[in-house]
């Protein structure tokens, strides 16, 4: 790796020491071309030289998220700096959606192993989306979430029986639709009355014994989207 | 009238048609004349000269009349009763002559009089008194032979009537009717009449006066009658008179008076009755009694009169009586009931003079020792005395017909002036009618200023005021419920600010962490890493001081609201859950309670709630939750217990003992669900309490559990003693006595058993005991007791006081009301005159009727509607404004109903007043609706943030008390290392520590940060002016400005108070836009900050908090704005410095 430039953006003073410590250590080839605590301070160090890498805090002084706004007027200026993001905001994940959206390379969450040597290499390499360890790991488990929900919409299908019509009269009654709305569906070639029928055998397939008591459709369709048999994000209508 | 002409006509026409010729007319009138004379003389002679004018009088109704009446007179004289009524019948029913009418009704009613008829007494007498006065109204036009018979008849009419009551022993009555005879009896018109009337005096009861006055007087007219009948042989006056004059000798204090008084008249009768003396008596004067009675006796068997024969026996007998001949007196009173019995063949009994008899032999046969016999007959006396009590209760009634007969006259006077009476009242009734729909016209009209709708308007006003001032109660409430919402929407914010400071260690640690991790790698170049781990320590140690600084000033502050309050109203709020436990198939028991405890109410119910939720969490399908309240000394336990999984031993030690504990690891790990802070939220609560005051050193909270079987969560409150009281309902009974009818028993007993001194003594006693009006029937069976007591013991004076004590009573109970109907039939009964009131009645009627039908019915008609419609309106308004819509929709329907505009506006304005008046209480009460909702909504917000509050607090507290101690332990280790050198087991020992702070401190501050979900921001567009205007009353200096930006003013008022709070001498406010923000420059003249100042002012090293605080606020705006990126900036100007702030700007 070429020796580069950098300039460190970080309000609280130990905390820069301990990111100028790690730089000295442990990427010998970054040139510190000057620090700065505030926004102010930040540009006023910019004019005086362009580096080739800005690690930037998000939150400086009373303003907390204003290294977003930074990012993105530098990404505008500079389309080709490098750009670093520091952040404490362990729980604001819009936070780090804005931030990448500004146009910063990388996200460094201030928690366990921190910066690490590899993380600088990767952004001078060019690479997008360098994110340190305690924030893949975050996002792993975001991850995991939505694919372990969408497994168990898979095994709902399986264990509750759930064929296509099923699915499809759960999907239109969660959009408000009558049974004699959905017994006029192209794809449905149902009769109201067997519809109804077909109510009460989901009712009776998605519900315990001493559950079934009182369920209305309107439950019905709750459950359905508890046990992930049909999914409110993707709940669309089939053509007439 | 006209009915009286039409009869008229036919009596003349009659006597016209006859063709009987004038010595046919002279020999009945004097056959007639005959059989009147001999009447009282010679009955037989009387009856064959009766018979002799009948034969004759085929063509003359008259005669033939007069024949029948003498004929049924002897008849009744001879006590064929049946026949005499056949014969007067017969009279009645082809007769046109209304003298012998009345001759005939007189004597029907003397018949009904003798065989005890009351009623059939009374229409006789009415019939003739009716016919009486008709007669003597043309009194003039009477020949000699009818003034004679009307004579008859009209003595006979008084007399008969005073016989009558004289039998009734009506006296009064009696008495005035005999004085109505005087007025017309006449020696020389007719003798017999004459005696008859001077032998009703003497026979006693209707002359006034001192008992010898009465006795002399009544002597005197007997004697009187004796001597002039014996002259004329008026054998039946002759023998009544010695009767009566017996019974006066055989009294001996009435014989000394007539001895004294009228010595030569006695004599001159004991004289004459000498001969008569046959008896073997004790003293003479009984004798010349008996010798009296004996003559009177072979007179009336002489004259063939069999009643008047068996009265003289009777009489004869009670002279035996009184002399105490009692077998000579049995034998008298057997021939008078043999007579008697002989008579009763007839269908008309005598019933009083059987009584009489009876009751004579009931005397002597007891007199005689003959028990059995004297009752049987004494009983048979009662009977009789039952059968004719309801002569009595004719009588009374009597009078009032008398009246009724004697006003007819009167009544048809009244009559006629009550037809023009009632002819001028319709009048006046049909113009008051008119007058009246005019009124009620004018009322309707005017009925916006009735009292009704001024008073329906009233009570709307008051509704009005009413609601306004509710409603000015509402809003005030909900400014105070602001104003503490306000209160703790500040306080979050300085919680969060003070977590912002806490959560600032974090990065250090992580860096302290980091560092220590790779101060193994760097061997003996450890001296520039550990100084860096020293510098942290430091710094941590800094935020740490600030922080117990800033904790510290919040200390000595009240911030628990205690106060006293029903435990059951945080029951009862948690039992709303009982459903939602329900549709998890837990069953949440919440019973009553009346304990009262003092503690901080939204506190006692979070926590209350935290145990529920704990205690749902934990407890499977099936189970069951109990929250229960007991007292222990001074405190309250308030516990949940569930029948859930429960705590391993060890977990319970963890929840009771340890101040800090990892929630995730108790409780079942199986259930994958975390125990949570509660718990550790409630023991901060508790701890708070204990730390307020003494009094709630006694407050505690613990767990019990056994693992499988359930747990119990239980805290103590300080509780509030309250009384009872009790009172008590005593009840109080009264036992009627059954004393009376218990010596009625004993009495009748004793009689029975032939006691009769103890039966005498028992009713006498039982007598003094009963009350007269409630138990009359008690009472006559006591008299009639005490009445066979007497008579059996032989003492006369006694029984004849009980038994007439008895007769009183009997007759005074027996009254009863069955006869009124009779009688109001008799009043109705068909006469001539009536026909003519009939007529007048049925002419008045019909008028009115036209009358009705023409004038009055549509009268009252429209008054009717008007009184209806005025009534609805009455009462519509006065259902005003409770039933409002009723209301409006009756007025409606009265104004449609109405067709004149004059009535139908007034109606119609008035219900639109109302219904404005209304609409405005009903939007008044939609704003206080709203503004109760909104207060509702303060109130549950205050709440909720209070709890955070509080919890932040202890959680902040607990963070500051368990962690202060490691950054300087560590920092200690550091220096030690610096001196030493790193090796292994320092090295590790670092890393333990540093590890486990980092554990302990995210633990606690994950408890704490749970309590801050939610940002407490509201954001609205504000005027900058206004901000501006808040400042300026704090004296800070403004510009005029007509920006506006995106925030929550209340939260920009804080921050404002932050400025004013860090004092910044000749501070003034400016406001600049910058492309889409605005920016708020507070400057001030002061001296400049130095860059370390400038750069840390707003970081957790600061020394002021008020800086965070403005830190906080924007930080809160930029997150609720979507995270612009705001800035809150100080630097330096050419004077002094400034602090800024960016906000996003409103359109």
């Amino acid at each position: 790796m070429d020796k580069f430039k950098v300039i460190i953006v970080e309000d609280d003073k130990l905390e820069l020491k301990g990111t100028q410590q790690i730089l000295q250590t442990e990427v010998p080839e970054a040139e510190i071309i000057g620090t700065a605590q505030g926004e102010s301070d930040f540009w006023k160090l910019l004019r005086e030289g362009q580096p080739d890498l800005v690690l930037l805090d998000l939150g400086l002084g009373g303003s907390t998220t204003v290294g977003v706004d930074i990012c993105r007027q530098l990404r505008t200026r500079y389309a080709d700096m490098k750009i670093l993001v520091f952040t404490g905001e362990i729980l604001n994940e819009r936070l780090w959606i804005d931030v990448l959206g500004a146009g910063a390379d990388g996200i460094i969450l201030k928690t366990g192993n921190l910066l690490q040597r590899d993380d600088i290499v990767q952004v001078m390499h060019g690479r997008h989306l360098v994110f340190n360890e305690p924030f893949l790991e975050k996002v792993m488990a975001r991850f995991r979430k939505v694919v372990c929900k969408e497994q168990a919409s898979v095994d709902a299908f399986l264990e509750y029986e759930i064929d296509e019509y099923d699915e499809r009269f759960l999907r239109h009654l969660a959009l408000g639709y009558t049974k004699d709305m959905i017994a006029g569906l192209r794809q449905m070639p149902f009769s109201t009355k067997s519809l109804e029928k077909r109510q009460v055998d989901l009712t009776n397939r998605l519900f315990p014994e001493r559950e079934r008591s009182g369920v209305n459709a309107v439950r019905l369709v709750v459950r359905a989207i508890q046990l992930h048999i049909i999914d409110p994000d993707n709940l669309v209508a089939d053509e007439q | 009238m006209k009915v009286k002409a039409t009869l008229l006509t036919m009596l003349v026409l009659l006597m016209a048609c006859s063709q009987v010729d004038e010595h046919d007319m002279a020999r009945i009138e004097e056959s007639n004349g005959l059989a009147y004379r001999l009447r009282y003389s010679d009955v037989s002679a009387s009856l064959k000269a009766a018979k002799q004018a009948l034969a004759l009088s085929e063509g003359d109704p008259d005669g033939k009349a007069e024949a029948l009446n003498n004929m049924a007179y002897v008849a009744y004289q001879q006590m064929k009763f049946d026949q005499s009524l056949h014969l007067l019948g017969h009279v009645h029913a082809f007769s046109r002559n209304q003298i012998e009418l009345l001759c005939a009704d007189v004597l029907t009613m003397k018949v009904m009089q003798r065989i005890g008829r009351g009623k059939d007494f009374f229409d006789a007498r009415l019939r003739a008194g009716r016919r009486l006065s008709r007669i003597l109204s043309e009194e003039n036009q009477l020949s000699e032979h009818q003034n004679h018979r009307l004579h008859y008849a009209l003595t006979e009419f008084h007399i008969v009537a005073s016989t009558y009551y004289y039998y009734l022993g009506q006296d009064s009555a009696a008495r005035s009717e005999i004085q109505e005879a005087s007025r017309y009896v006449n020696l020389d018109a007719d003798t017999t009449q004459w005696l008859y009337y001077q032998y009703m005096l003497g026979s006693g009861g209707l002359i006034e006066g001192l008992p010898e006055e009465v006795t002399v007087a009544e002597f005197n007219h007997l004697f009187r009658v004796y001597t002039l009948a014996k002259a004329n042989g008026y054998k039946y006056f002759e023998a009544n008179a010695l009767q009566s004059l017996s019974a006066m000798i055989a009294d001996s204090v009435r014989a000394m008076n007539v001895l004294q008084q009228r010595a030569d008249a006695y004599a001159f009768l004991y004289g004459e009755h000498l001969r008569w003396q046959t008896d073997d008596l004790p003293s003479p004067r009984m004798q010349f009694a008996a010798a009296l009675s004996r003559h009177s006796i072979a007179l009336f068997r002489q004259y063939n009169d069999l009643f008047q024969t068996a009265c003289a026996l009777r009489t004869l007998g009670e002279v035996y009586f009184t002399a105490g001949s009692y077998h000579a007196a049995l034998a008298s009173f057997g021939k008078a009931l043999h007579l008697a019995r002989d008579h009763s063949r007839s269908p008309y009994q005598v019933t009083p003079w059987l009584a009489g008899i009876h009751e004579n032999l009931s005397l002597t046969y007891s007199a005689l020792g003959d028990k059995a016999s004297a009752d049987v007959h004494r009983n048979t006396y009662l009977d009789l005395l039952d059968e004719s009590r309801q002569n009595k209760e004719l009588d009374s009634r009597k009078a009032l017909l008398k009246q009724e007969a004697r006003s007819e006259q009167i009544q048809f006077v009244l009559l006629l002036l009550l037809v023009v009476l009632v002819a001028v009242l319709a009048y006046l009734y049909g113009r008051q009618l008119r007058n009246r729909s005019r009124s009620f016209e004018k009322q309707v009209r005017e009925i916006a200023s009735s009292h009704e709708s001024r008073q329906a308007l009233l009570r709307l006003e008051q509704l009005q005021q009413e609601s306004d001032e509710h409603l000015e109660e509402s809003r005030e409430e909900g400014e105070v419920a602001a104003q503490r919402l306000l209160a703790q929407q500040q306080r979050h914010i300085l919680q969060r600010t003070k977590l912002s400071v806490a959560y600032a260690i974090i990065p250090y640690l992580d860096r302290l962490i980091a560092e220590v991790k790779k101060l193994d790698e760097m061997g003996e170049n450890a001296s520039p890493r550990l100084s860096y781990i020293q510098e942290l320590c430091a710094g941590m140690m800094v935020v740490n001081d600030r922080l117990t600084s800033w904790i510290q000033m919040q200390q000595g502050r009240l911030s628990l609201h205690v106060s006293r309050f029903s435990l059951n109203e945080v029951f009862s709020a948690v039992a709303m859950q009982q459903s939602s436990f329900a549709q998890q198939q837990i069953n949440l028991e919440v019973p009553a309670t009346d304990l009262q405890i003092k503690a901080d109410k939204t506190l006692t119910l979070f926590m209350v709630n935290t145990l529920l939720d704990n205690a749902r969490k934990f407890t499977p399908a099936g189970g069951k939750v109990t929250i229960m309240a007991h007292s222990i000394e001074n405190y309250v336990e308030i516990s949940v217990k569930d029948t859930g999984v429960g705590l391993s031993q060890a977990d319970v030690q963890t929840l009771n003992d340890s101040k800090v504990y990892d929630p995730n690891r108790i409780g079942s790990t199986k259930a994958g669900k975390g125990f949570g802070f509660g718990i550790m939220n409630c023991k901060g609560i508790i701890n708070s309490y204990k730390k307020l005051s003494a009094l709630f050193s006694g407050c505690d909270f613990g767990v019990e559990s056994t693992e499988g079987q359930g747990s119990r969560f239980w805290f103590r409150l300080p509780r509030v003693l309250s009384l009872l009281l009790v009172c008590a309902l005593s009840l109080s009974l009264n036992a009627m006595p059954q004393r009376c009818y218990e010596l009625y028993d004993s009495t009748f007993a004793a009689n029975l058993q032939g006691r009769y001194a103890e039966a005498y003594a028992f009713s006498a006693q039982a007598i003094s005991e009963v009350e007269a009006p409630v138990d009359t029937p008690l009472l006559v069976s006591l008299f009639n007791e005490q009445a066979i007591a007497a008579q059996a013991l032989g003492d006369w004076e006694a029984y004849r006081e009980s038994n007439a004590e008895c007769v009183r009573l009997h007759r005074l109970y027996s009254t009863d009301g069955t006869l009124a109907s009779d009688c109001q039939r008799l009043e109705k009964m068909t006469s001539d005159s009536r026909v003519l009131y009939v007529l007048i009645v049925l002419l008045l009627i019909a008028s009115l009727a036209l009358f009705y039908r023409i004038v009055l019915r549509s009268r009252l008609r429209h008054r009717a509607s008007l009184d209806d419609i005025y009534r609805q309106l009455v009462a519509a308004l006065q259902s005003y404004p409770q039933s409002a819509a009723a209301s409006d929709a009756a007025l409606q329907g009265i104004a449609d109903h109405l067709e004149q505009p004059q009535m139908k506006q007034p109606v119609l304005k008035l219900k639109q007043t109302l219904a404005e008046g209304m609409e405005k209480v009903r939007r008044t009460e939609e704003n206080i609706r709203e503004a109760e909702d909104k207060t509702q909504r303060q109130r549950f917000e205050h709440d909720r943030l209070y709890v955070m509050n509080q919890i932040l607090d202890n959680a902040l507290s607990t963070i500051k008390h368990e962690t202060m101690y490691f950054p300087s332990r560590i920092k200690q280790l550091a220096d030690e290392m610096q001196q030493t050198g790193v090796d292994a087991a320092s090295h590790r020992n670092l890393l333990d520590l540093t590890a486990y702070y980092r554990h302990i401190y995210m633990l606690l501050y994950e408890q704490a940060q749970r309590q801050t979900d939610q940002s407490p921001l509201r954001l609205q567009v504000v005027e900058v002016s206004r901000l501006f205007a808040y400042a300026e009353s704090n004296g800070i200096k403004c510009n005029a400005t007509n920006l506006k930006v995106k925030g929550d003013e209340m939260q920009l008022r804080l921050l404002i108070d932050q400025l004013q709070a860090v004092a910044m001498a000749n501070a003034a406010l400016e406001v600049e836009q910058r492309d889409s923000m605005i920016y708020i420059i507070c400057s001030a003249e002061e001296q400049k900050l130095t860059q370390e100042q400038l750069s840390s002012l707003f970081s957790p090293q600061t020394e002021r908090l008020e800086y965070l605080v403005m830190r906080q606020v924007v930080r809160e705006h930029d997150a609720a704005c979507g995270h612009p990126g705001l800035r809150l900036v100080a630097e330096n100007t050419e004077r002094g410095y400034r602090i800024l702030f960016s906000l996003p700007a409103a359109s």
